[in-house]
């Protein structure tokens, strides 16, 4: 894919009702991601930038504002048709892996095909060769339990691109994480991007805005800086 | 999962007793039918024939009928299906020893059909002078197959002696009917006359005769005869009515117990169901994982209820209801079994399937 805008966002804001009170959680925030970047969104807790990625994650309507992703409006679309653009559009990955803990990693990896037109020998085909892909080609069927906090993760990777996503958004992915491991979840997260994968991904990490190419800060629901890096890329 | 598969157990042994039951008092009634008694005058007489009073004082005055009669019978509707006739009349008499014997003449080819239980030692008569004797009429008279005695003042030969059958029948004579006719003077009178409606449906039909009879202008009337499976088929048709509504208690309680479980499962895997929502499974997909689920546990449930409540039914269908007939392992009832399980599930689990399929998927995720 070339280089054009994958995602715009125009004056988006989300206010939660909390008892009487209401909170702002984005006040008109306006950004826009190109196809293939690597994008952290950086903030204090409560600034909004989990909120932003489940906006974008097309699972969480904002009170105002567009989300277009490849120019579809996606908030004007019926609720079930925005689940099938996330499964077509989108893959996660969570702070917590969020595995099922009774699948094996295979299946785990499956999941996001069981809605899919693929047929069960190509789906474990697929989730193989993507946990090869992620270093895990000799642990296909251990259960989640069976495998360390960084085998998990990688687990949670490979689950987010088995459907092939042009997006993929990662909430906090190192923050289970010790540092040697979370290095090693950046470099896999690097790798994919230079695949033509584009990377959302929420972070407190400072250290881990040395694989990105772009860092948001938000505070207060709005955009404080963007800082944009040029990386050399994995040889 | 357990409650519902010792449900499944409790309906398929009840189930089972109750069908054997039924079946065995079905073997019953085709092989004895129904039978009902036709006598004249029914509330003078006061001679009790299996339950039924058919003469007040046979010595000196009978209420008997002519067998005229029975022409008027033969042309209810009823009587169509009516399968053996055999008329009776009832006397006494006394031998020259002067021992009274209550004689009963019948026609011995329709009274086979009447008492199919009857086991004779020697034979049924086939000459005028013959009779069948009672087992303690026999022991009573000191005769025995073969023997000779004098009643009514004449020389009769015992052809054969019953069975002792511990009722009234082990006290009578029995003898042609025609001889008995003509030794009491009694020519085509009859003092009754005993029907038999072949099979499980003969109860309808027997009621339908005597209430056609009742209505005709005649004296005679008609009386089913109550014996002790009548007395079966009353309890059995209690005990499926209390099977029936244990069973509907047992699916509500059952319903509950899985709609409660599959509610409690929605709640612990709240952000399972978060996961699938993020990777965009439709609603539809959540409420098919849902009873997806409902569905293998049910039949789980189901199959080994099946089995279990077979295994129950078979060891304890004699302890409990006398059967003895065998359980049938019928396939199709376990079939059914799994189908209906697996039906009462998937529908216990609709609320929960709903509530799952309308969560809110970052709610969801968060739930951890």
């Amino acid at each position: 894919m070339g280089k054009k805008d994958l995602i715009e966002v125009q004056n988006l804001t989300k206010i939660y009702a909390s008892g009487s009170e209401q909170v702002n959680a984005l006040n008109g925030l306006n950004l826009t991601i190109e196809n293939g970047e690597f994008v952290a969104l950086m903030g204090p807790s409560g600034s909004g930038k989990s909120t932003l990625l489940t906006i974008l994650g097309a699972l969480n309507p904002p009170t105002q504002g567009q989300v277009l992703i490849d120019d579809i409006d996606i908030y004007k679309l019926p609720t079930e048709r925005r689940a099938d653009f996330r499964s077509t559009y989108m893959g996660f990955v969570f702070q917590q892996f969020h595995l099922i803990p009774y699948l094996t990693a295979v299946e785990n990896v499956m999941l996001p095909l069981a809605i899919g037109a693929k047929s069960s020998k190509e789906q474990t085909e697929k989730a193989k060769t993507l946990l090869e892909k992620v270093g895990l080609g000799n642990k296909f069927n251990r259960l989640p339990n069976q495998l360390s906090g960084g085998e998990q993760e990688r687990v949670a990777i490979a689950r987010a691109l088995v459907n092939d996503p042009p997006i993929v958004f990662a909430d906090e992915p190192t923050g289970a994480l010790d540092a040697k491991t979370s290095l090693e979840i950046m470099e896999l997260f690097q790798k994919v991007n230079e695949e033509s994968y584009t990377i959302i991904m929420v972070t407190h990490n400072k250290e881990n805005l040395d694989f990105v190419k772009r860092a948001v800060f938000i505070k207060d629901g709005e955009i404080e800086k963007e800082d944009s890096y040029e990386r050399a890329g994995l040889s | 999962m357990l409650g519902m598969l010792i449900g499944t157990a409790t309906i398929v042994t009840l189930f089972s007793i109750t069908t054997a039951m039924e079946s065995e008092l079905k073997d019953h009634f085709d092989k004895v039918g129904t039978r009902i008694l036709i006598t004249e005058g029914q509330e003078k007489l006061s001679l009790s024939y299996r339950g039924i009073t058919v003469a007040e004082d046979i010595g000196e005055g009978p209420n008997l009928f002519s067998d005229e009669k029975l022409t008027a019978l033969s042309q209810l509707l009823s009587y169509e299906t009516v399968a053996t006739v055999s008329p009776k009349l009832v006397s006494s008499g006394v031998t020259d020893e002067g021992i009274s014997v209550l004689s009963i003449g019948i026609n011995f080819a329709d009274e086979v059909n009447v008492k199919g239980y009857w086991q004779v030692s020697g034979g049924l008569p086939v000459q005028e002078n013959q009779v069948l004797l009672g087992r303690h009429l026999a022991d009573n008279l000191e005769v025995d197959v073969g023997d000779s005695f004098i009643i009514f003042d004449e020389k009769f030969n015992v052809a054969g002696i019953l069975d002792e059958l511990g009722s009234q029948e082990d006290y009578l004579l029995y003898l042609y009917l025609e001889k008995l006719q003509s030794l009491t003077d009694n020519e085509s009178l009859l003092s009754m006359v005993e029907l038999v409606f072949p099979g499980n449906k003969g109860i309808e039909a027997a009621d339908s005769l005597i209430d056609e009879l009742s209505k005709i202008d005649t004296t005679l009337a008609g009386t089913r005869v109550q014996d002790a499976a009548e007395g079966r088929r009353v309890l059995v048709e209690h005990f499926a009515k209390i099977s029936f509504m244990v069973t509907i208690v047992i699916i509500v309680i059952g319903s509950l117990i899985m709609g409660t479980t599959m509610m409690s499962s929605v709640k612990e895997r709240t952000w399972e169901i978060g996961i699938f929502r993020a990777y965009g499974f439709r609603k539809k997909h959540i409420m098919s994982v849902i009873f997806y689920e409902a569905g293998i546990l049910s039949a789980v449930s189901g199959a080994g209820g099946y089995l279990l409540g077979m295994l129950l039914a078979v060891f304890a269908a004699p302890v409990i209801a006398d059967i003895q007939t065998s359980i049938v392992w019928n396939p199709l009832v376990g079939l059914w079994v799994l189908v209906l399980t697996v039906l009462v599930g998937v529908l216990a689990s609709l609320y929960p399937a709903v509530r799952a399929a309308n969560l809110d998927p970052v709610k969801a995720l968060n739930y951890l």
